[in-house]
């Protein structure tokens, strides 16, 4: 029942990307949202995102691509620049939300005793409204990037970990674990060996939609006015300022909020063909038969 | 009747398989001919083309890599290789039905017994009643010797057991009165008293329903039990056809010899002098407890009282049906479950007793062969790995346990090469000769096959039968041999245990017991076995 596709060298994965154009182009796009934002500083002239009085409010022309905001600011130049920090918070979450959750799935669904408890604090985790929760822990720290992307891996552990405990009981019992109980090989060598390869194709997928819905939630609590301090480029922090001048200059929120739509559906995208790619039941090949 | 024109007729038919394989035709020039009333045995291993050549004429070909390439193929003298797919709707089911290997997962799970075989009426007879419905089906039950169907009607498949899920199977297939029955290995997944039975059931039924069957099996075991005539096939084409009385007692073809004398015969090996038993088994007793919710807990005693000893050196067979506690048994010898009640003494020590840590050093003198070949290795990781994990974990150096890897890949019959490849690579019984190696890698006492070769074709059992024989005369470990195949017992073990609702009913010389049998079952059970008698 398990795949062998997880040996598949890179060139296996370039062909995948050449068979699907849209997985492609979602690629593509990331890797150039992610160059441009580390670009930034060479790219955006530093004085475009400085307040400038006398721009207020400009409509997009070939001054400023995308307009201006109500304090002058260019707002291509702002999108550029929160793009850093919107992914960086989306990254964070996405690896220290899945290696947390793995670990707690792994022990849990191995070691059936501390099974029950574990989980029911999970489900406990997961009735906690995860924005309320956040806005609760960034209002008592204060806004940080460490704070924000704490508040939002807590919330995301749960569903790591039900992913991975749901591996690991299906995959215990397989005889090959079986076999290697026999053989008395120490407990931390089978799970990392023989159990957690199995959930390397799921656990990648979950952490796609981490990445996405984190990115989504720190423009949230920017929104909000609890992400990070004001001012900071966020396209969170870009939108929630451009909401008092919405009506007269739409063009505030269109763009971060364009970028933003763009790079959460690439991922989710993305995290959908990985899926398909992965999922051994999607992908199997006809055995031979008689 | 046999005057009347054939129910099916195929001609020449050739299917083309996919490029880059190692032949081109999965089917290449088969032609037969099925009459009322009589059953014919589509014989060979696994990639011959006979499941293949059974989906042509139910019209399922994968349609994207098999194609049918020339050939004719009439049911009742209807031309049905390029029917339209509605046509083809219209007679599966009423002029043919298909009856496959395994019956749990081809019965819905969710969905009570009778309303399955009623669905196949209300589809096929939309003018049918409710009550008329539901007597058809009632009648139906009780054609298939179904117990109580009343009772039964309301069922879920996972309540019945696997014989049930069978014969309710045949019922849906024989809901419309079909002239051609196709049964898909009908009976490998069975015990033998169940296949026994079911092959008694189809004799029966074809007399009563005055339809074909075309029966697809690898065991000529099933053949000499049931078949009017046999086709044998190899690599997609036809080896040998005729009577199956003629084929059994002179087959003409080399391949068909092979194949006969593949099926396992009884053959009685000596019991070995008494020694001083490596294992010991004491009164060992395991029930497993359920509670539900309201509180009311179900019992379920898997194994009872169960005693026995093995010598160094000796195989012990322990026979009996699904569900008679002998794989729980071996799951206890090995460690995976302790007994509620008993000792099981391995060189004196009672390993369920064992601290975990001293058990960490003890267990892998006993090690497990399991039934399935395909999952007993990790698919992702390369046989040399999987081999030298156990020796490097009992202190071997690397580079050591990697030469002997070699030679016991070698000792077993795969090249020394295998040990850089993986798992999916090999065929299943070079899987299980490298699930051997890997067990042997750790040099046990004890070895438990539990159904080690159930799940491979008859000619590459025999092989690995072979195999366990060599290998112990020359390395001289004890064995438990768990198996449902009396035959296999006969052919590996010295002693033989039965057991039946989780006791050992009788125990003793392999030759006694068979040719004498004093238990009740025992008999049953040797009663069971086919194609015995007649080969």
């Amino acid at each position: 029942m398990s795949s062998h596709l997880t040996n598949a060298p890179a060139t296996a994965w370039l062909g995948f990307l050449r068979q699907n154009k849209l997985s492609a182009l979602c690629a593509a796009l990331l890797l150039a949202i992610t160059v441009v934002s580390l670009a930034a500083p060479w790219i955006i002239d530093a004085q475009l995102t400085q307040v400038r009085p006398r721009m207020r409010l400009q409509a997009p022309s070939d001054l400023a691509l995308f307009g201006t905001d109500a304090m002058g600011r260019d707002v291509f130049g702002l999108t550029v620049e929160g793009a850093k920090l919107s992914l960086l918070v989306g990254l964070l979450t996405a690896l220290a939300g899945g290696a947390i959750g793995t670990v707690i799935g792994l022990v849990t669904g191995y070691f059936r005793r501390i099974d029950g408890v574990i989980m029911r604090i999970m489900d406990a985790i997961m009735a906690i409204p995860n924005i309320l929760f956040a806005v609760a822990v960034v209002s008592l720290l204060g806004a940080s990037l460490a704070t924000i992307v704490a508040a939002l891996v807590f919330n995301e552990i749960p569903r790591v970990v039900r992913l991975v405990r749901s591996v690991v009981l299906s995959t215990r019992e397989e005889p090959y674990v079986k076999a290697a109980i026999g053989m008395s090989i120490q407990t931390p060598l089978i799970l990392a060996r023989h159990i957690l390869p199995n959930c390397v194709a799921p656990l990648i997928v979950q952490t796609t939609y981490i990445f996405a819905s984190a990115i989504l939630s720190e423009a949230i609590l920017g929104f909000l006015g609890v992400g990070f301090p004001q001012g900071t480029p966020t396209w969170g922090n870009v939108m929630a300022e451009g909401r008092a001048v919405f009506l007269r200059a739409p063009w505030t929120i269109i763009a971060p909020g364009l970028m933003l739509a763009v790079t959460v559906m690439s991922v989710n995208l993305l995290g959908d063909s990985l899926r398909d790619r992965l999922d051994p039941r999607l992908t199997r090949g006809t055995r031979a038969s008689s | 009747m046999n005057q009347m024109k054939p129910v099916l007729e195929m001609r020449d038919l050739s299917v083309t398989l996919p490029g880059g394989l190692d032949r081109t035709h999965a089917v290449e020039d088969v032609s037969l001919t099925i009459r009322r009333g009589e059953i014919l045995c589509v014989v060979g291993e696994s990639g011959s083309g006979k499941s293949v050549t059974a989906s042509v004429v139910m019209g399922l070909l994968p349609k994207n890599s098999l194609r049918v390439a020339k050939g004719t193929v009439m049911l009742e003298g209807e031309d049905i290789t390029s029917a339209p797919e509605q046509r083809m709707d219209q007679l599966r089911g009423n002029r043919m039905a298909m009856i496959f290997q395994e019956p749990l997962t081809a019965l819905n799970p969710v969905m009570p017994l009778g309303r399955q075989i009623a669905e196949v009426l209300v589809l096929h007879k939309p003018g049918l009643g409710t009550a008329a419905i539901r007597s058809r089906v009632l009648e139906l039950m009780a054609d298939v010797h179904l117990p109580a169907p009343e009772e039964m009607y309301h069922r879920y498949p996972h309540q019945i057991s696997g014989g049930q899920r069978q014969r309710v199977m045949i019922a849906m297939a024989l809901a419309m009165e079909p002239a051609l029955i196709i049964a898909d290995e009908p009976t490998t997944a069975l015990d033998v008293t169940t296949q026994a039975q079911i092959l008694k059931l189809f004799r029966e039924l074809l007399t009563k329903h005055d339809s074909a069957v075309m029966l697809i099996t690898h065991d000529f075991g099933v053949v000499a039990e049931i078949a009017d005539r046999v086709l044998v096939m190899r690599r997609g084409k036809l080896v040998e056809s005729g009577t199956a009385k003629d084929v059994l007692q002179s087959p003409r073809h080399d391949y068909t010899k092979e194949l006969i004398a593949a099926v396992p015969r009884l053959r009685y090996l000596p019991q070995l002098a008494e020694r001083e038993p490596v294992l010991k088994a004491e009164n060992v007793s395991l029930t497993y407890r359920q509670s539900s919710w309201l509180g009311k807990t179900t019992e379920v005693h898997a194994v009872q009282d169960v005693s026995f000893t093995l010598a160094p050196g000796e195989t012990l067979g322990i026979v009996g049906e699904s569900g008679s506690g002998k794989s729980t048994l071996a799951r206890m010898v090995v460690g995976f479950e302790k007994p509620d009640r008993g000792r099981i003494l391995f060189e004196g020590q009672d390993m369920p007793g064992l601290t975990p840590a001293r058990l960490r050093q003890m267990r892998h003198r006993i090690q497990m062969i399991f039934q399935d070949p395909y999952s007993s290795l990790n698919p992702r990781r390369r046989v040399g790995q999987s081999m030298i994990e156990g020796p490097v974990r009992m202190g071997k150096s690397g580079a050591e346990a990697r030469r002997r890897a070699c030679e016991l890949l070698e000792l077993v019959g795969l090249q020394p090469s295998a040990i850089d490849r993986f798992p999916h690579e090999f065929s299943g019984g070079q899987r299980q000769r490298i699930c051997i190696a890997r067990a042997l890698a750790l040099e046990p006492d004890v070895i438990v096959a539990d159904e080690a070769v159930s799940a491979l074709d008859v000619t590459v059992q025999a092989q690995v039968l072979d195999l366990f024989e060599k290998l112990r005369t020359e390395l001289g470990f004890a064995m438990l041999f768990i198996t449902h195949d009396l035959r296999v017992a006969s052919n590996i073990c010295n002693r033989v245990a039965v057991m039946s609702k989780g006791r050992i009913v009788e125990q003793g010389e392999l030759k006694r017991v068979f040719e004498n049998p004093e238990n009740e079952y025992t008999r049953k059970l040797l009663a069971a076995m086919p194609g015995v008698s007649e080969m």
